[in-house]
Formats: C-alpha cells, sequence, structure tokens
C-alpha cells in the first residue's frame, strides 16, 4: 500500500498525542508514504521545538515539502488533482501556527504557501473573474474529503486550525479572496522585514495579477510601481518592460492618461521591447496627445527617451572668454530612443550658477602663487600620516578651492618626512574627494513619475524647431551669458507637442564659465608724430570690454607741466579736461577727441620731448600715466662766425613738421645782457623780408654782425693793458613767430636764447711759403723759408704765446724749429721765418699755424717740459691762411716720368 | 543540466543570460532576480571577518521545481545556475556544480580580457556564449 494511490493527504500535525496515533498506525502496518513522511518530520520537529530550536523547523518545513513533493513525482504515485497543494498548504499552515514571530524562513514558506494556494484557488475556480462550475464544486467536496479533521486538535479562542482555515479559504470566493490577499500581504511583509526585497516584489506582481483580475486596479499599480522601481534600478529590461506592459493597461484601465503617456514615452523608447510593442506605444502617445488640450504641459522624465551624450561649448577661437551678454553657442549630443521622428518645438538646457568668478585684483597673481606653493605639505614627522591630520588640512583650504571646477578633481602631492628629515611617504592627494566621488543620486529613477521638477529655464541654452531621429543627434543651442560665473548645465528640457521631457544632466555635469572683461582706456596719437609747439589731435578712446557704458562717462586728463589740452568743443587749453564720453556697448570702442598743445621753448635741437598725462580710471580707481612724445615743430640753432676781426652769428631756424610748412615773421635777435656788455651791438644783415617760409627740406637763415664800439686801434698806445677787456659772456635772444603756412593755428612766439663766450677775434696768422732764392717757384726737395706773421688785435693778458708749425710729414720737412714762444708784448706784430722744404710736386696744403697760450711753469725756470699750454677758444685766433695751398715743382734732378701732379 | 546561466553585474544588472527553454525565459528572470536576495544575504554574512571567502556560495535557495546556485566573483560578479530538479537530476553533485561555475568564471576573464569589451555591459561574445551552453546543454 505504500506507493499506491494517494488517498489521504493530511497534513503533519506537531502535537505530540496525534502523532502517536499515527505511530500506532505505522505499527499496524497501515500507513502510506505521506503518512510516514508526516510522522517522521513531525516527531523531528516536536524534538526542535523541544530543544527550543523552533525557527529550524520552518526552515527544515520547506525542504521537506519540495523533497516529499518530489519523491511523490519520482515515485509516480496517483495523486488526485490538488491533493498535493492540501498537503502542502495544510503542513505550511501547522509550521507557521506554531513558530512565533518570523525569521529567514518562514516568509519562503508563507510565499510558498500562498503560491499552492493560488493553484488551488484557481483548481477550484475560486479566483476573481471566474465562477466555480459543477466540477470544480465536485472537485471541491472530493478534496476535502481526503483530509482528516481528527488529525487535528480543536484550538481555543476561535482560532482555526490547518484544517479549519484551509476549508474556509475554498469555501467561497469571498473567504479565498480575503484569505489568499492576507497570506501573501504576510509573506510580503515578512520578506521585506527580513530584507529580501526583490521576493516581496515578486510576489508583488502575482498579488498584482490578482487584483487586475479582481478589478482593483489601483492596488495593481502599487504593486506593479514598486516593482518597477526595484526592477529599472537594477536595470533588468526584460522584466521592467514586462511590468511598464502591464502598467500601462492598468493606466489605460483606469483612464489616468498622463500617467499613461508616461508610461507609453518609457515603453516607446525602451530598447529592451519588441519595435511592434514600441511603434504601437508611439501611436498611442499620439492619440493620447490629439485628445489632450493643446495648451496642457505635461512633464515627463527624458531618461530613457533622449539621452544627452555630450555637451560642448563652441567657441570661435580657442582662447575667447565668455564674457556677460554674449553669445553662447553649445553643441549637443542626443541620443533619440524613440523609434519615430519627432518634432521639437524646443529643446533647452537650463544653466545654473555654481560659482561666482573670483573677482579679479591686482593682487590674484600673487595670491595664486601663493597657493600653489602651498599644495605641498610637508608634515615634520611620521605621526602625521594618519587620517584627522589630512581632514584639518582639507578644511583649512576649503576657501581655496572656490575659483575652482568643482567637478575636477584637485590632487595635490604630499610628502611626509621622518624626523631626521629623510622622505618617509609621498602620496597624492584628491583635496575635493567627497565632491568629486559625491555618489550620484540614486533615487533618480524613483522620481520618474512625474516628480521630476522643471529647473529655471529663463536663462537656458535654447534651439527650437528641431527634428529628432532616432539614434544620433546633433544639436546646436544658443544662449545669452549672464553675469560672470561658473555655470553648469543642469537639466534638459525637450519639448514635444504638450509633452514636457524632462532629464537632469548627470555628473560631472558640463560647465562653461563667464568671465568679466574689463573697459580699456586708451589714448590714440594717430599715425604722425606729435609736435611740440602746435596743437596736436588724439583720440581717447575706451573699449568697453564686457560692460555697458553710459553716456555721460566722464574721465578726467591732467597734463604734465609744460603740456595743456582742451576738449574738442572748448577753445582754451589748461592743465585738467574733464572728457564726457557718449554710450558704449560691450565690444565696442567709444572714443572722443581731444587736443593737446606742447610749450615750445628754446629749443635747440631736434630731440622730442617727453610729458606724461596722467588719466583717471574709473574701474580701476586709480590713474594711469601715460607719456607722449613731442617732436618739437621748430628749432634754432646758433654758429658764432669770424672774419678776421669781424663777428657774426648765424642763426638757423629748422622744422621738423613733416606735412607743414611754417611763416615766420618778426624775426628779431636782442642781447640780453646789454647792460653789462655796452660796447656790444647787433646789426642785421638780413634782407628785410616780412615772412619767410621754413619746411622740413628748407630751413630758414639769419645772420646778424657782432659790433664791438671797442675798437684795437684806440688802446694801441696803451698797450700795457689798462683798459680791461671784458670776458662777460654775451646772451642773445631769438624771437619770432611762427605760424603752420595753412593757417590751421594762431600765430605763436618762439623763443631761443644763446649765450657764447670769446667773441673777439685776438690775433691774426698769416702765413706764406716763398720759393728759395733766385727761384720762381718752389721745387720738392729745396728749401724754403716760410714766413709768418702773428699780430695781435686786441690787448691779450696772455701775451706770451707758443706756435707750432704743424705739416703732413709725407709733404713737408720742417727745418729748424716747430715751436717756439713767442711774446707778443714787445711788438704788435711778430714776424717768423721757418725753412720748411716740400716733399713732393703738386698744390700742397700749408703747414699749419697753431698758436696757442703758454704759461710758464710757476717757480721753476726754463724747459718747455713743465710749461703749460693751453689753447685759443675758436674765434681767438683768425688764420688768414688756413686751407691755401701753394704749387710745387717736381725735384729738379728728377725725371719728367716722376712728375707727379694733383 | 543546468536550465538557466546568467551573469550579472556589480551593480545587479543583468549582463548575460541564457537559459534551455525560451518560453519560460520571464520566469528565469524572476528567480535570478529574486537570487540577488540570497547572494547579498550570503555575502553579508560571510563576508565578516575573513578576506578569503569561498567564491562559490552554493545554493542560493531552492523552490518545488527549482535549484539555484551562485558564485560571486572578487569583483562582485555573479554567477547564477539555475537548476530544473526533475527525475533526472535529483542529485547535482557540488563537485559538478563548481565545475561549471569555474567554466563559467574562465570565460568570463577571458571576455574581461578583450580590449574592446566595456565593462558592466551586456556581454555578446560568441566564445562566452558557447560556454554557457556547454553548461546548459550537458545532460548526465
Amino acid at each position: 500500500a505504500f506507493n499506491l494511490q494517494l488517498l489521504d493527504w493530511t497534513g503533519f500535525s506537531l502535537d505530540k498525542n496525534i502523532n502517536s496515533r499515527l505511530r500506532t498506525n505505522i505499527e499496524r502496518c497501515e500507513l502510506s508514504l505521506l503518512d510516514l513522511r508526516n510522522y517522521l518530520f513531525s516527531r523531528q520537529g516536536g524534538i526542535l521545538i523541544s530543544m527550543g530550536k523552533g525557527d529550524q523547523v520552518s526552515k527544515r518545513c520547506l525542504n521537506f515539502l519540495h523533497n516529499t513533493l518530489q519523491e511523490l513525482n519520482i515515485m509516480e504515485m496517483e495523486c488526485a488533482e490538488g491533493s498535493k497543494e492540501i498537503w502542502v498548504c495544510l503542513c505550511a499552515l501547522e509550521v507557521l501556527n506554531n513558530t512565533k514571530g518570523n525569521n529567514l524562513h518562514t516568509a519562503a514558506l508563507w510565499s510558498f504557501l500562498r503560491e499552492k494556494l493560488l493553484v488551488l484557488g484557481k483548481l477550484c475556480g475560486l479566483t476573481p473573474g471566474h465562477k466555480p462550475d459543477s466540477s470544480q464544486l465536485h472537485l471541491v467536496v472530493s478534496l476535502f474529503g481526503g483530509l482528516k479533521d481528527e488529525r487535528y486538535l480543536k484550538l481555543e479562542n476561535n482560532q482555526q486550525n490547518p484544517a479549519e482555515r484551509l476549508k474556509e479559504a475554498l469555501s467561497s470566493q469571498h473567504s479565498f479572496e480575503k484569505n489568499y490577499l492576507d497570506i501573501a500581504e504576510t509573506a510580503i511583509s515578512n520578506y521585506k522585514h527580513i530584507g529580501r526585497i526583490r521576493s516581496a516584489r515578486l510576489i508583488g506582481i502575482e498579488l498584482a495579477e490578482f487584483y487586475l483580475d479582481a478589478d482593483q486596479v489601483q492596488q495593481a499599480i502599487a504593486f506593479l510601481a514598486d516593482s518597477l522601481k526595484t526592477f529599472q534600478f537594477e536595470g533588468w529590461e526584460t522584466l521592467s518592460m514586462r511590468t511598464l506592459l502591464d502598467l500601462a493597461k492598468c493606466y489605460k484601465l483606469i483612464n489616468e492618461s498622463e500617467k499613461y503617456l508616461r508610461t507609453c514615452v518609457q515603453i516607446a523608447s525602451c530598447p529592451g521591447a519588441s519595435l511592434q510593442d514600441r511603434e504601437f506605444y508611439f501611436r498611442e502617445i499620439c492619440k493620447k496627445l490629439d485628445e489632450h488640450p493643446a495648451g496642457s504641459k505635461i512633464i515627463a522624465s527624458a531618461d530613457d527617451t533622449v539621452q544627452v551624450l555630450s555637451a560642448t561649448q563652441i567657441k570661435e577661437r580657442l582662447d575667447e572668454t565668455t564674457v556677460p551678454g554674449c553669445k553662447i553657442k553649445f553643441t549637443l549630443e542626443l541620443h533619440s530612443n524613440l523609434p519615430v521622428d519627432i518634432e521639437c518645438s524646443s529643446i533647452e538646457v537650463s544653466v545654473v550658477q555654481s560659482l561666482p568668478e573670483p573677482e579679479r585684483k591686482v593682487s590674484t597673481v600673487l595670491e595664486d602663487r601663493r597657493a600653489s606653493r602651498r599644495g605641498v605639505n610637508r608634515s615634520p614627522s611620521v605621526a602625521s600620516s594618519n587620517a584627522s591630520v589630512f581632514s584639518l588640512a582639507e578644511e583649512e583650504d576649503e576657501s581655496e578651492e572656490s575659483g575652482r571646477d568643482p567637478g575636477k578633481p584637485h590632487m595635490q602631492e604630499r610628502l611626509e618626512y621622518k624626523q631626521d628629515k629623510s622622505l618617509y611617504a609621498a602620496r597624492l592627494v584628491c583635496r575635493n574627494a567627497t565632491k568629486v566621488l559625491k555618489r550620484k543620486d540614486s533615487s533618480g529613477t524613483i522620481l520618474k513619475d512625474g516628480q521630476l521638477k522643471p529647473a529655471d529655464y529663463c536663462n537656458a541654452l535654447t534651439a527650437s524647431n528641431v527634428t529628432l531621429y532616432p539614434g544620433l543627434n546633433k544639436v546646436e543651442l544658443h544662449g545669452k551669458a549672464g553675469v560672470q560665473g561658473i555655470y553648469t548645465l543642469s537639466q534638459i528640457r525637450v519639448c514635444w507637442r504638450q509633452l514636457s521631457l524632462l532629464e537632469n544632466l548627470g555628473v560631472p555635469a558640463p560647465t562653461f564659465t563667464v568671465a568679466r572683461e574689463e573697459p580699456v582706456i586708451l589714448l590714440n596719437k594717430g599715425d604722425t608724430e606729435l609736435l611740440a609747439g602746435k596743437s596736436n589731435k588724439l583720440s581717447l578712446s575706451i573699449y568697453c570690454g564686457s560692460e555697458n557704458i553710459e553716456a555721460g562717462l566722464e574721465i578726467s586728463v591732467t597734463c604734465g607741466r609744460g603740456l595743456t589740452a582742451r576738449n574738442a568743443h572748448d577753445s582754451e587749453y589748461s592743465n585738467t579736461i574733464t572728457v564726457k564720453f557718449p554710450a558704449g556697448s560691450p565690444f565696442e570702442t567709444i572714443s572722443v577727441e581731444i587736443w593737446v598743445l606742447c610749450l615750445l621753448e628754446n629749443k635747440k635741437d631736434a630731440n622730442s620731448i617727453e610729458y606724461t598725462v596722467k588719466i583717471s580710471d574709473p574701474w580701476r580707481q586709480n590713474t594711469m600715466d601715460i607719456s607722449l612724445n613731442f617732436m618739437p615743430a621748430l628749432y634754432s640753432t646758433f654758429n658764432l662766425l669770424t672774419a678776421m676781426s669781424k663777428k657774426f652769428l648765424q642763426l638757423k631756424v629748422h622744422c621738423l613738421d613733416q606735412k607743414l610748412s611754417y611763416r615766420i615773421s618778426n624775426v628779431s635777435l636782442g642781447l640780453v645782457n646789454e647792460e653789462k656788455l655796452p660796447e656790444l651791438k647787433l646789426e642785421s644783415m638780413n634782407d628785410d623780408y616780412s615772412e619767410l617760409v621754413i619746411s622740413k627740406q628748407f630751413e630758414g637763415a639769419f645772420l646778424w654782425q657782432l659790433v664791438s664800439s671797442l675798437s684795437f686801434s684806440g688802446s694801441t698806445s696803451d698797450s700795457s693793458g689798462n683798459k680791461k677787456v671784458p670776458d662777460q659772456p654775451a646772451v642773445v635772444m631769438l624771437t619770432l613767430t611762427y605760424t603752420p603756412e595753412d593757417g590751421s593755428e594762431p600765430e605763436r612766439e618762439f623763443r631761443s636764447t644763446f649765450q657764447f663766450q670769446d667773441y673777439r677775434t685776438l690775433y691774426t696768422i698769416f702765413a706764406k711759403v716763398e720759393p728759395a732764392k733766385g727761384n720762381e717757384f718752389c721745387r720738392a726737395s729745396t728749401l724754403c723759408p716760410m714766413k709768418i706773421e702773428v699780430e695781435q688785435l686786441y690787448p691779450d693778458p696772455h701775451s706770451s704765446l707758443f706756435y707750432e708749425i704743424l705739416a703732413d710729414q709725407t709733404q713737408w720737412a720742417v727745418c729748424g724749429k716747430q715751436g717756439a714762444v713767442i711774446d707778443i708784448q714787445q711788438s704788435v706784430k711778430e714776424n717768423i721765418v721757418v725753412d720748411v722744404m716740400p716733399l713732393t710736386g703738386g698744390h700742397l696744403p700749408l703747414p699749419t699755424v697753431r698758436l696757442s697760450k703758454y704759461i710758464p711753469a710757476e717757480g721753476r725756470g726754463g724747459g718747455l717740459g713743465s710749461a703749460r699750454l693751453d689753447p685759443f677758444s675758436i674765434g681767438q685766433v683768425y688764420n688768414m691762411s688756413r686751407t691755401q695751398q701753394i704749387h710745387v715743382l717736381p725735384p729738379a734732378n728728377q725725371g719728367q716720368e716722376f712728375l707727379s701732379l694733383p | 543540466m543546468a536550465s538557466c546561466v546568467a551573469v550579472i553585474g556589480k551593480e545587479n544588472s543583468p549582463l548575460y543570460i541564457a537559459c534551455i527553454t525560451p518560453e519560460q525565459e520571464l520566469g528565469f528572470h524572476y528567480s535570478l532576480h529574486t537570487s540577488l536576495d540570497f547572494i547579498e544575504e550570503k555575502l553579508s554574512s560571510t563576508n565578516k571577518g575573513n578576506d578569503h571567502r569561498d567564491l562559490y556560495l552554493g545554493l542560493l535557495y531552492s523552490t518545488e521545481h527549482q535549484r539555484i546556485f551562485g558564485y560571486v566573483t572578487n569583483t562582485k560578479i555573479k554567477f547564477v545556475i539555475i537548476v530544473n530538479v526533475d527525475a533526472t537530476n535529483t542529485n547535482l553533485r557540488d563537485n559538478e556544480t563548481r565545475q561549471m561555475f569555474r567554466k563559467l568564471h574562465v570565460a568570463y576573464t577571458n571576455v574581461m580580457s578583450n580590449p574592446f569589451y566595456t565593462p558592466s555591459t551586456r556581454i555578446n561574445s560568441n566564445k562566452f556564449a558557447a560556454v554557457a551552453n556547454s553548461i546548459l546543454a550537458k545532460q548526465s
């Protein structure tokens, strides 16, 4: 009878008395396989419970049930339909009734019980949506027939024993539903309690199905949504796909059109779904959108629909800085998972300012350097390798990090030294590890259901009327930069019909920096030289940078000494002027003309004159110095010329202006210190021009004779020198008025003063080489007398003179004394004869005679060596024979062929 | 022998799933997903204390018709093998399951060695599929 048909499917009881009844059955050999198994397990259970290991019972029970079912299978026992399930339910209920609380294994047992009960319910037509027919009612009766009540104890306090409970559960549709839901909920809560969420979700899925059959769609949705979260979170596409499809059906049933739409979007863009499904649900979306009022907005997650692959800022130049108000361009790489093209009215990316751009100060450079040097922390001892030191250091530097891109790891080197200062360790430390390695928000998927909040899109980067094709799309977004700072792209919004698909951009989000460009003040002089003595046009301009400059901005210009300026509309020059600017928009340059006039005074050479202009800078709160170089428009030079005893003053006026010629008039020269030099007079040698035009190529030259009323002839009688020769320096001043020839400027006066000394000719020298006696011409290699005549024109305190004959040694040989002291005091004239010999023939320049003051050494007599020679100033000695030449014949004894003529 | 072979990534997302009967695939997916509960339980209980745990986790759980075995690499890649319990293989030796997992692990290591494979994406390798299929088809 052991492996015959299964007639009795009563479960085991953990009660001792009932067990002993089974035992008698066994003794009488009236037992079935199930009886034996029941007896063995109940004995085992009884012992475990008495040992206080009640929790072991449920664990072993599950195995026992599995194994016994397997055994029945293997032994191919004939069992009535549902009989095994009845047995499992009874056994499970018995164990669960006898275990207190829940442990790891009760949950599985509850779940198993639920599973079998559902099978029974289906068999007997008790599940919602079905009506038990007569055969099913008959089945219930026959199943109850194999269930022996007497093997269960009657429980007190209205508690049901397993048989009673099972019978009640299978008695009607309503009570089945109640019991099934009760058991299922217990299983779920038990699973949740022990942390087996996924197992609980699996039951939830089946429960949802049950609820759906019972027309309790809301309940089903709750379970499905929970499960969906779990599946999506861990990326189980097939499972989430199925759940999504179920959810979509539910939403459609209860006409939750917004949620239905969102679910449809998810399905349509799920790569795991079949193309048919995706296309079907895409059509559903379109249908639903048609029903929706046109103006309404529906927010859905774009996480799977439109994925952002990359966002890159496009710059015209690599070094282009984004400044407030300028246009920003971004290329967005999007991957559309929808099966069909969609025409988006707009694609926007919201922008969040993450950090204000640190103010650029003058001292920033310095601070930066300090910060980077601080990067290497040298800890003095080994002990510092503990963590607390690190954290301390990190907090300390928190403030420095404000200027960095928050998304990038900030790595620093850290060296550690032992006490003897040898290197102990070198490591790389990420200073902002907590920020960079911040856990990604895993709750993102949970927020999917409409809770995704649209970001602020007023400063967004946008592109309108974009068609998104399935697969990769490139979209160019445009926007305008706000105030300076670091901006992060935070969220994308794809607007398609009434749908707004939102997606938060992942970490690290793309960023861009908006920097401010300071306005720059410039002073331009144009391409011509600035000329002193003439007004010059300068243009003062402001390059607005990123600023908007309002009309009426004032900048003051202060000129250094000798320089004056005026606004274009003023007529008066002054040292300080205030320049008003018109309005300027960013990146524009606004300019205002100003005129500067530089004093031209006493200019005697062409060197430029440097002047400084101070310009106030309203943005940097300081003044800047600009130096300007002015070329003189005019300058004058002075020459003292001598002709015997006559003296002439030559003054030249030069012009440096490249473009203009100047008209000069009223030229006059006057002695400034007339009262000291009453005997001097200036006589103009100039023609009586009313004006003279000079230019770069033509200078104006003027000549005056210096006439001295003190004449030597009058003092010859008194050669002892009672009359003092005045050697006061003379000062003359040239004044003239000038004006540019085109008449663009008023007449201006030019003055320059010159000082000169030694304006008298003291001596004249006359030298002559005569042919040797009896000869008509000088001949080379023959001695010729050179006659020198020195004449004193004015009494001179230095009457002791020294003359020298200097000659080119290839041309002349000086025979006799080359130099000697002469005393001019005895006679006004002194004649010297020296023999010289021309060495070659031709026109030879005469040997030069140089006259110097001879100052004998004091105290010691004699010797030229100890005496001193003082040269005369130019113009004091007039050499009449200078540059004279003499015709010398070739030497007589030489052949004609050696004759050399210059 | 086995009726389903799966590789599950360290973030618990499926990397590879193959099963004997495609019509039952959904059921296997549910079983595999549920098995993660048991794997996590085992990992958290065994990880305390000893660093050198056995990669083979043994039987994770069993249902009336299935036995589910697990194996977790040091990089938290999970291998799960589901064996259908029926008359043909009631007594599956521990050794045999270990053998299957070892084969799978070697095959997975080869996949990882491919420079063109991005870790924690779906495994799309013919060689790996061949090994998985050999485990599935092997009837004792």
